[in-house]
């Protein structure tokens, strides 16, 4: 009897799991089978113009890099992210470019075009007749629906729902924000409206489901160019690309007059643009003087390769005030700082020269300092540089600040007119 | 060769040993202590050598029937009896004479700037004296370099810190100093344990000094590269210094030959120091290297510039030569 009693009670438990179960497999169905409509639509419809691109090693025949494209017109050219592509670009003769198509054959492609500055290339596939993409031309509203189309983790193509976020007021380039997970494969696919028009390019993510796209926009502007130029030295392309760029930004910068904040008896530049963070803190930790540290950096560079990343603007100001040193103690301590600047620019033999450096004693209104700047080549990109300038001040004995400024794929005269800006936007209060 | 005549008796280096003035003949040479020239060498008989003179006025060498024989060098002949000519070298066992006139002119005098040096016979007498100076002098050392890394510490110091960075160099010294004596009392069977001490010790603070001093010069006159210029000239300098005060009292060099030795080894040694951290160094850094330096305000003499001047001046900056760059990475 309590054998059966402990059965019936067993079974009935499994009766109210089942239902459990059906009632919540039938919520979910429910709401997924509205969302999965639409995707697939979109997805079935223009499927055959997503593309798998791939960088392949020559001298091993194995996949380098992998990530996704599309096609923009029946001649084949196909649009995609720089990064996916930029070690073709750099070592053309070490890696070639491939796509393969949703059928899976494989076919070669070439790079027609590049814009660094945006993330974007452009290739030449094969002609082709299947349904096309096309760009949008809506503004669109936050919260719409955006399907990102793409090749993660080379598993096939795969569609990722997501809503738009406006575009992003705090990266140095204009940038879609998406509030949906991208993975690494996904770049260089697009992202499309319900209407199946393109309204960006995957680019990169923020992780934590922030997506970021490249507006439709630069992608027309790039094929519109690409009508008219076949440039064949993409590293003067490149180079072309980030003097125009920073002329933009640089000179913005220049010509304006930098907000300002104080530290100790100093005025120094603050978060001089949207696109730069700042964060910073004091402290003392049974030190024998005090620090305060601020820091502000470029949210975002532009990226060349694995080993190239530029286009950063840095800059950190410490202020030093001696608590117990004595004024020759408190020098060395200035000394200890200023020999090794906090925000340095790294870079390999490959792609850099050795840093030429001199360092001067300077006025700056009533401000005495010394000035070390220090300049770095590009080797494939001649006339671009890394520079970094530093200064102390030698105002009084128990206090000091340290400043140094850090700017990435600069023109020497861009270099010299932003430090000189920067410079100039420094006082100090007698005390 | 007529009398009176020298004879000289040479060691094994062909340096004189005992030199001997001859009046009177005949003259015996041997091992005996009968003979008038008493040679320690046990290869030479106890009368080896007669030394006469003949009718005509000659020096002849007789043999007297020794073991080992008496011979001329270049060419090497074996005799019996030999008229000896001026400047004539002989051999007898293995001990080498040889034969000079009066009229023999010696080499010019060495003049010596100055008088007996004070300091020197001060350190070289007595005991107890130079071993209170060594202890000021240590002190003093000691001293320097607490003070040195007390300001090269930015952290909060205590006293345990500084002692534990200079124990080790005084411990070093200590040690230099013993090895420099035990040297002296080998050459020149005396031990010198305080004036070893104190020159080390000195000269230890001497550099202290000067590196100090070169630091500051560097933050008046902010040339890259002028500072470098000057340590290598100073290493060069106290070294050759360290090893010639340590020679002159451990052994019986002439002067100009301890300079000489003294200088040789501190190029070796500082070559070979400057070699290896040349060859350790990493073949491309990517740093930015300027003078860093930094004293207290007051010390800033130059006029300074203008931020124009400053970035003016600094077009020779950008200036690279990338073909030659590229030319060395291939290679």
């Amino acid at each position: 009897m309590r054998s059966t009693q402990a059965q019936t009670t067993i079974k009935l438990l499994n009766v109210n799991n089942l239902l459990i179960k059906f009632l919540c497999t039938a919520i979910l169905s429910l709401t997924s089978a509205f969302s999965f409509a639409s995707t697939e639509e979109v997805f079935e419809q223009y499927q055959d113009s997503l593309l798998q691109i791939r960088i392949i090693d020559k001298s091993t025949n194995s996949k380098s890099t992998i990530g996704s494209g599309f096609f923009i017109d029946q001649y084949g050219t196909i649009a995609t992210n720089y990064h996916v592509i930029s070690k073709h670009v750099f070592k053309p003769e070490q890696y070639r470019v491939e796509y393969i198509s949703q059928d899976g054959a494989v076919h070669a492609a070439e790079l027609i075009h590049i814009d660094v500055i945006h993330d974007l290339a452009l290739l030449k596939g094969d002609e082709v007749d299947t349904p096309l993409l096309k760009i949008s031309n809506k503004s669109l509203n936050k919260g719409v629906r955006i399907y990102t189309l793409g090749n993660p983790l080379d598993l096939g193509m795969t569609i990722v729902e997501g809503t738009y976020n406006g575009l992003t007021k705090d990266t140095m380039n204009e940038r879609i924000l998406l509030s949906g997970a991208l993975n690494s494969g996904m770049s260089g696919g697009p992202s499309v409206i319900e209407d199946g028009t393109v309204i960006g390019v995957n680019v990169a993510t923020a992780g934590n489901g922030i997506g970021f796209l490249v507006p439709q926009k630069f992608l027309t502007a790039l094929v519109q160019e690409a009508k008219i130029k076949k440039p064949k030295d993409f590293m003067n392309v490149i180079q072309q690309q980030l003097l125009s760029n920073q002329a933009g930004y640089l000179d913005v910068l220049s010509n304006t007059p930098f907000p300002t904040k104080s530290l100790g008896n100093y005025t120094v530049p603050a978060k001089i643009a949207s696109y730069i963070n700042c964060w910073g803190d004091s402290k003392q930790d049974n030190e024998p003087f005090r620090k305060s540290n601020s820091y502000c950096a470029t949210k975002n560079n532009i990226y060349l390769n694995n080993s190239i990343s530029t286009g950063t603007i840095r800059y950190n100001h410490q202020y030093f005030e001696d608590v117990e040193m004595g004024r020759f103690r408190f020098a060395h301590l200035v000394q200890t700082y200023f020999s090794n600047p906090s925000a340095s620019l790294s870079g390999g033999k490959e792609n850099f020269t050795e840093y030429n450096c001199k360092s001067d004693y300077v006025t700056q209104q009533n401000m005495l300092l010394k000035t070390a700047i220090c300049l770095k080549e590009y080797k494939k990109f001649p006339g671009l540089y890394d520079m970094i300038l530093i200064f102390t001040t030698l105002n009084e004995n128990d206090k000091a600040l340290i400043s140094t400024l850090a700017l990435a794929g600069v023109s020497y005269e861009n270099a010299v007119k932003f430090s000189k800006h920067y410079l100039g936007s420094f006082a100090w209060k007698r005390p | 060769m007529e009398a009176p005549i020298i004879i000289e008796v040479l060691d094994r280096f062909g340096k004189v040993k005992e030199r001997h003035k001859i009046n009177r003949f005949p003259v015996s040479i041997g091992r005996s202590y009968k003979n008038d020239i008493i040679i320690d060498d046990n290869y030479v008989s106890a009368e080896h050598v007669e030394l006469m003179v003949d009718g005509d006025g000659h020096i002849m060498a007789t043999d007297l029937h020794s073991d080992n024989g008496l011979f001329t060098i270049h060419p090497v002949i074996r005799h019996d009896i030999l008229t000896i000519q001026e400047n004539q070298r002989i051999r007898i066992g293995h001990t080498d004479l040889r034969f000079r006139s009066e009229n023999f002119s010696v080499s010019d005098t060495y003049f010596d700037h100055g008088r007996p040096s004070q300091w020197h016979l001060f350190m070289t007498n007595g005991l107890i004296l130079p071993l209170i100076w060594l202890l000021i002098i240590w002190l003093l050392t000691a001293g320097i370099l607490m003070a040195n890394q007390y300001y090269m510490t930015i952290r909060e110091v205590h006293f345990n810190i500084l002692v534990a960075a200079v124990l080790p160099v005084l411990i070093v010294i200590v040690i230099w100093t013993f090895i420099w004596s035990v040297i002296s009392k080998i050459i020149t069977h005396r031990f010198y344990f305080a004036y070893h001490g104190i020159h080390v010790g000195l000269l230890l603070s001497g550099f202290y000094f000067i590196e100090l001093s070169f630091e500051y010069l560097e933050f008046i006159f902010p040339v890259n590269g002028l500072q470098a210029v000057f340590v290598v000239f100073s290493d060069l300098a106290f070294t050759a210094l360290l090893f010639y005060g340590h020679l002159r009292q451990s052994t019986h060099f002439r002067k100009r030959k301890t300079k000489f030795i003294s200088t040789v080894t501190a190029s070796l040694i500082v070559g070979v120091a400057y070699l290896v951290s040349y060859v350790n160094q990493p073949q491309f850094s990517g740093q930015p290297d300027y003078s860093g330096l930094i004293k207290p305000p007051a010390f800033v003499m130059m006029k300074p510039n203008s931020v124009d001047n400053f970035f003016a001046n600094s077009k020779r900056l950008a200036e690279f030569d990338l073909e030659k760059n590229d030319e060395e990475d291939k290679k």
